[in-house]
């Protein structure tokens, strides 16, 4: 079993030292967690402390490398806080450091050594980190195969640690700090995935202006819940804009409602944002017994989510994958299942299905002791009580889980909350390309939607000259078609990699309600593309509402290629029964590349769309109204009845909000 | 509370003879829509000997706001300068600006503030200080010159950030309702008492009357990711709340 791990290089981080982090009895953060949670792994086969192939050591951050996620002085005064001073004078000093920096409170109090158990957990993460993207400072002598790819970091993980106060059982951020060192160090851009059921606000915060770091959150809302932030317009600012993803997904999500949200939006973000290593924190409290909230998913859920990061590592991140533990506050019962499920995806093992006899042996106990009290907060938190027994197999028994009255209700307004996202943050082509599962279109295929009258030949080509060379223009690409051709270098303003692009192009070829219109070179290279795609999520109730969306290669611009290509997509006759509409959003445009400011860019778009009869149009659609050189444009076409056309309008100017989805 | 506590004080200002070119520049770097229009007066010398010399106030002339440039700048609008044939660009701000003649103090209260700005259908208000300078000496104060001082700028934006803020939205915390039957507050003095036995801070409290002038609920965000020993305690006190979305027919304590 052993060989495979060396195969995958996966790593474990862990240090005894790291069982210090511990605020006393009583309280719902218990350092016996991971150490449940490591015995089970040995218990259980999975992994063992003394295999040298399977572990990395971890060293103490530096103050240095701390700094850079937190400030000075609250450094400074963690450290004092940390030392065991009993001096009467100092108590008055101490007692004003513990208000001001956010230690007064029950939550996360003051603790002798907190300093260095903190620097010690962010060490940790940094390591992995650093280890991952060949850093100095993660591992020492590591030839390019031996280069761990993926590093797991269950004690790390504590995500609401802001840069100048503690909060919510955290203290120092280790994934801010690692981060933060990685982006001083080198050009990696970096995904944090957030799965814990609390909003992952300090990293947010540290990162909410910097388009070199995309954190999403996946979280129980804050409508009620702690930390109370964590809204989908939270975007990011400036710079940051749109690096910054959130989902707050309503109390009692469960399972399919989970899992159907993490499928729909992952993957297109992750393609867009393109990042080099991803670094997910599976807090585990979104689990049913969880204590602390609601969102009552079970085993299948988080492995779900476990298997979807690392096929998303994989996919898009040749492998490098960071994962850290968090939040999870049934000590026993969850943790220890829910992480060994996190080392054992990682490393490609197999689960057993059973739970060792000895570890539940050992561990049980440990449970019977706070059962009652456990049970006691599930009642007072509003959640139905948890059946009294403790579990012998990994997964979950799905007897154990009664179904939540009101799940229709819940599924469905996290599926609005799924849609707004995606309409806010995935970049049309790239949203066309990962339609989202309820939205198969009934209607026959837009192919045979354009040619009810009675044109003969479905696809037509033209050949385009322009001074760079001679263009073949074809519209109705089939997948076979696309398949045969290549995504020039130039082409990436969406996916950021012309063989991301590539894909993507042959995903909305093989969608019967997308046209796709290519502009290739003779040699089958493909510059330029225009899709026609149904009208996402916010347009949903009108009738023939298309969006076209239009790339052009950066090196075949300003030749005449986009309009010609528009011209060329849209001269059905049939269009004439649509609405066409196209939306501009100026963080999406290559500004850099055609060295035009927002505005000039924006004029050019007008102009190019202009010349298909498209004109602008005032409205409240959130992304449009977010930024002044943003554009809607659209064109109605001749044949469109009145009725349709003023609902369209309606729609353009209705509250910007769920309701008018 | 009052201006002082919610007003900007980091001003970018301009002064009369500046050109709305600039002006437009600013208002453009910037992203906001109101220039205060200020002089500097300069009081040196206006104080009684032994005094130490005072810097230049930033005394208040009027306020130009991306309206007034709009209109200025439209090719239709009728202006003097269109006998000089002056681009607009190159016009003075004194020509174009308001007067700004309802402003506040900083002692001004937030809701008067506020009453203000919505009746008169305005975005801004400055907040001024006024001055007396000159010969200090008490018999001659008619002759005394009287300075609007600015000191900072009241907009729309700033009241509901302090709205935001009041609501303890800025700060990490969960939030719990409790129904105050009949306006009786007792249940919300006891769950703060509560709330400050088991070190739980409270972010903010919220009991306004939304009808017949009474609070039927309170709104309390508290500083803890862990309230179920809270909630433990208030149950035993048989003090009702309402926490996460538990609006289930079956719910028992809700």
């Amino acid at each position: 079993m052993s060989k495979a791990k060396v195969d995958c290089r996966a790593r474990l981080i862990f240090d005894p030292g790291e069982l210090d982090y511990n605020f006393g009895p009583g309280h719902p953060l218990q350092p016996q967690r991971i150490a449940a949670l490591m015995d089970l792994l040995e218990t259980s086969g999975l992994w063992h402390r003394a295999d040298e192939h399977t572990r990395l050591p971890l060293r103490s951050a530096t103050i240095e490398e701390l700094s850079m996620a937190h400030t000075t002085d609250y450094i400074t005064a963690v450290q004092t806080l940390s030392s065991i001073d009993g001096e009467v004078a100092l108590q008055k000093e101490r007692s004003r450091l513990a208000i001001k920096y956010g230690f007064a409170d029950g939550d996360t109090p003051a603790l002798p050594h907190m300093h260095e158990v903190c620097a010690r957990i962010a060490g940790g993460t940094l390591v992995a980190l650093n280890a991952i993207i060949g850093l100095p400072g993660g591992e020492t002598s590591t030839s390019e195969e031996e280069q761990p790819l993926h590093v797991f970091h269950p004690a790390g993980g504590l995500h609401h640690a802001w840069a100048e106060r503690a909060s919510g059982f955290c203290v120092y951020n280790d994934i801010s700090v690692a981060i933060a060192n990685a982006l001083r160090a080198s050009e990696t851009k970096i995904l944090y995935i957030d799965f814990d059921a609390h909003h992952g606000d300090g990293v947010q915060r540290s990162f909410y202006d910097e388009p070199r770091v995309m954190t999403i959150s996946l979280h129980e809302t804050g409508r009620y819940l702690f930390p109370g932030t964590g809204d989908v317009l939270e975007l990011g600012n400036g710079l940051g804009r749109g690096y910054s993803v959130n989902v707050p997904l309503e109390p009692f999500t469960e399972d399919d409602s989970y899992i159907e949200a993490i499928d729909s939006l992952l993957s297109p973000l992750v393609i867009t944002f393109a990042p080099d290593v991803i670094i997910t924190q599976h807090g585990c409290d979104t689990h049913a017994w969880d204590p602390l909230t609601h969102l009552s998913l079970t085993m299948r859920g988080i492995q779900a989510q476990i298997k979807l990061a690392h096929q998303l590592a994989h996919t898009y991140c040749q492998g490098r994958w960071v994962a850290l533990g968090g939040g999870g506050y049934d000590l026993y019962r969850v943790v220890p299942r829910a992480w060994s499920m996190v080392w054992a995806e990682m490393s490609d093992q197999t689960l057993p299905a059973h739970l060792p006899e000895e570890w539940i042996v050992r561990w049980q106990p440990m449970w019977r002791d706070i059962e009652s009290q456990e049970e006691a907060e599930q009642q007072v938190m509003g959640k139905a009580s948890s059946p009294a027994t403790f579990p012998t197999q990994f997964q979950d028994r799905p007897e154990d889980f009664p179904a939540q009255p009101r799940q229709w209700s819940i599924s469905s307004t996290n599926r609005h909350t799924v849609a707004l996202v995606r309409h806010l943050l995935v970049p049309p082509s790239i949203r066309q390309a990962f339609p989202s599962i309820q939205r198969q279109s009934p209607l026959a295929g837009l192919v045979d939607l354009l040619h009810l009258r009675g044109s003969s030949t479905l696809s037509r080509s033209k050949t385009l000259e322009t001074a760079t060379g001679p263009l073949l223009l074809r519209d109705f690409c089939p997948p076979s078609m696309v398949e045969r051709l290549s995504a020039d270098e130039g082409l990436r303003a969406f996916a950021r990699l012309p063989e991301r692009e590539h894909q993507l192009l042959l995903s909305i070829a093989k969608r019967p309600d997308c046209a796709l219109a290519l502009a290739h070179t003779p040699a089958g290279e493909i510059v330029g593309e225009v899709t026609i795609a149904p009208g996402d999520e916010w347009w949903d109730g009108l009738e023939n509402v298309y969006e076209v969306a239009i790339e052009v290669s950066s090196h075949w611009r300003g030749i005449g290629v986009a309009r010609n290509l528009l011209a060329f997509a849209l001269e059905l006759d049939a269009l004439e029964d649509m609405i066409l509409f196209a939306l501009g959003l100026s963080w999406h445009w290559d500004t850099e590349g055609i060295g035009l400011n927002v505005y000039r860019y924006r004029e050019l778009i007008l102009r190019l769309f202009a010349t298909q009869g498209f004109v602008e149009y005032p409205t409240t659609e959130p992304n449009v109204s977010m930024e002044p050189a943003n554009i809607l444009l659209a064109r109605i076409g001749k044949r469109v009845d009145q009725r349709n056309a003023s609902r369209f309008y309606n729609r353009l100017l209705s509250s910007p909000d769920l309701s008018g989805m | 509370m009052i201006v002082s506590e919610v007003m900007t004080t980091r001003l970018v200002t301009v002064t009369p003879d500046d050109t709305l070119s600039h002006a437009a520049n600013l208002l453009r770097q910037y992203q906001f829509h109101h220039l205060p229009v200020v002089k500097a007066k300069n009081t040196i010398g206006m104080r009684e000997p032994g005094q130490a010399p005072r810097k230049a106030l930033p005394v208040l002339e009027g306020l130009l706001t991306s309206n007034d440039i709009d209109l200025a700048s439209s090719p239709g609008s009728w202006s003097s300068s269109d006998v000089l044939q002056q681009p607009w660009q190159e016009r003075r701000v004194v020509e174009v600006m308001h007067r700004a003649t309802i402003r506040v103090s900083p002692t001004t209260s937030v809701a008067a503030a506020a009453q203000i700005l919505v009746e008169r259908g305005l975005n801004a208000l400055p907040v001024v200080e006024y001055e007396r300078v000159g010969n200090a000496s008490q018999e001659k104060i008619d002759e005394d010159e009287t300075l609007a001082v600015l000191v900072g700028l009241l907009t729309r934006s700033d009241l509901l950030m302090a709205l935001a803020r009041s609501l303890g939205a800025f700060e990490p915390g969960m939030q719990l309702t409790i129904p105050l039957p009949l306006g009786d507050l007792t249940p919300l003095a006891q769950t703060l008492l509560l709330a400050a036995e088991l070190h739980i801070q409270v972010r903010s409290v919220l009991a306004a009357p939304l009808e017949a002038g009474i609070p039927l609920v309170a709104t309390v965000r508290l500083g803890t990711i862990h309230p179920a020993p809270l909630l433990v305690r208030l149950q035993e006190a048989h003090i009702q709340y309402a926490f996460a979305d538990l609006q289930r027919e079956s719910d028992g304590h809700v």
